[in-house]
């Protein structure tokens, strides 16, 4: 139930005017579809200029995820640095689309997926995690950029259905208790 | 549509990853603004925002310390923040049901899913200029109107007070 739903009928709600201040000071009339245009067009070209970078911030990504593994498979998936791994994971699927790998960002939101909604964290194997760390590894080394990679493609697809199977497992196995 | 003057805007970019920082704030300098203050996490947000007086913030929701919802929450409040009315872009990877409509109870103005692209960004900068939204006061809801259009089945009791107290409220608070 959202949170006006639970205001009591007698509560009186008040409407504040929207504020114009801002508008009013930045808002320059006359027509701007070009101006806008011109804005986005350069953001593009400022993201494509920065994208020299992309690289070098992919592979820091996939060391700082290698360099928490040991930790992962010695204190499990739920322990600190198994939240670690969670949280550098939810970052390249934010992000690696944009860094020109959206297939990291697919396997990214796979591993994200079996984390934040399996019932029970601590049952989840650190080699799950190991492989989605492995998988991506290897699309950064050997696959070409893009959706157009067959070999990326089929890693992602299995990655998919794999968490799909463990998912479906353990919400029956939840179910039965 | 008029132009943004993106030179007179301030913005707060608060996000964990400084990577995705670096991205932002590249889009918004291209776009034309150069009064942008980065946070790394809630509480730094939560000073940037007191001190540095933004015009508008864009968070991530993920972010140590407290996150973007409970930044907003501290924000939207009309008797402890210095700036309740903060236009606030929540700029996330979680796309669930269940995040957006948190965030929308929290205050946010605007909701933007990752990847980030320079036409979604400039679209919600826009939009929170063009239209901003009258505010609504209740004991568990201080924020943007969440009724983002009319329902034209509504029939029930119209509860929302639209008299001339209610204007000398917006009068008071846009000073």
């Amino acid at each position: 139930m959202s949170a006006e739903m639970q205001n009591s009928k007698d509560e009186e709600i008040i409407v504040i005017p929207p504020r114009t201040d801002l508008k009013d000071r930045v808002l320059k009339p006359g027509s701007a579809g070009g101006a806008c245009k011109r804005a986005i067009k350069a953001a593009e070209s400022a993201i494509e200029e920065l994208s020299a970078e992309f690289d070098d911030w992919m592979i820091s990504s996939i060391d700082e995820l290698l360099s928490k593994l040991p930790q992962v498979h010695q204190d499990g998936l739920d322990s600190a640095a198994g939240e670690e791994v969670h949280t550098i994971m939810h970052d390249l699927k934010g992000q690696a689309t944009t860094l020109g790998y959206p297939v990291v960002a697919e396997i990214s939101d796979t591993l994200c997926n079996l984390l934040e909604k399996t019932p029970d964290v601590s049952r989840i194997s650190p080699k799950i995690a190991e492989l989605h760390v492995r998988s991506i590894q290897t699309i950064v080394k050997e696959c070409t950029k893009n959706h157009d990679d067959p070999k990326a493609n089929a890693i992602s697809l299995g990655l998919r259905q794999m968490v799909m199977k463990i998912l479906k497992h353990e919400f029956e196995r939840a179910e039965q208790q | 549509m008029a132009k943004i003057e993106f030179e007179k805007l301030r913005f707060v970019v608060a996000d964990d990853n400084a990577h995705m920082r670096r991205i932002v704030r590249t889009l918004l300098r291209a776009f034309g603004s150069r009064e942008i203050c980065e946070a790394e996490d809630g509480a730094s947000a939560l000073e940037a925002v007191e001190n540095f007086l933004p015009d508008i913030l864009i968070t991530d929701i993920k972010m140590p310390i407290f996150d973007g919802i409970e930044l907003t929450q501290m924000i939207r409040n009309p008797d402890g923040s210095k700036h309740p009315y903060l236009p606030i872009i929540m700029l996330t990877a979680y796309s669930e049901r269940k995040r957006v409509l948190q965030a929308r109870d929290a205050g946010v103005t605007e909701f933007l899913c990752k990847p980030v692209s320079a036409n979604a960004l400039y679209k919600r900068v826009q939009n929170v200029i063009e239209n901003p939204r009258p505010f609504i006061k209740v004991s568990t809801y201080f924020g943007p109107d969440r009724r983002r259009s009319a329902d034209p089945n509504f029939n029930g009791d119209e509860r929302r007070k639209t008299d001339s107290n209610a204007f000398m409220v917006g009068e008071q608070v846009s000073l």
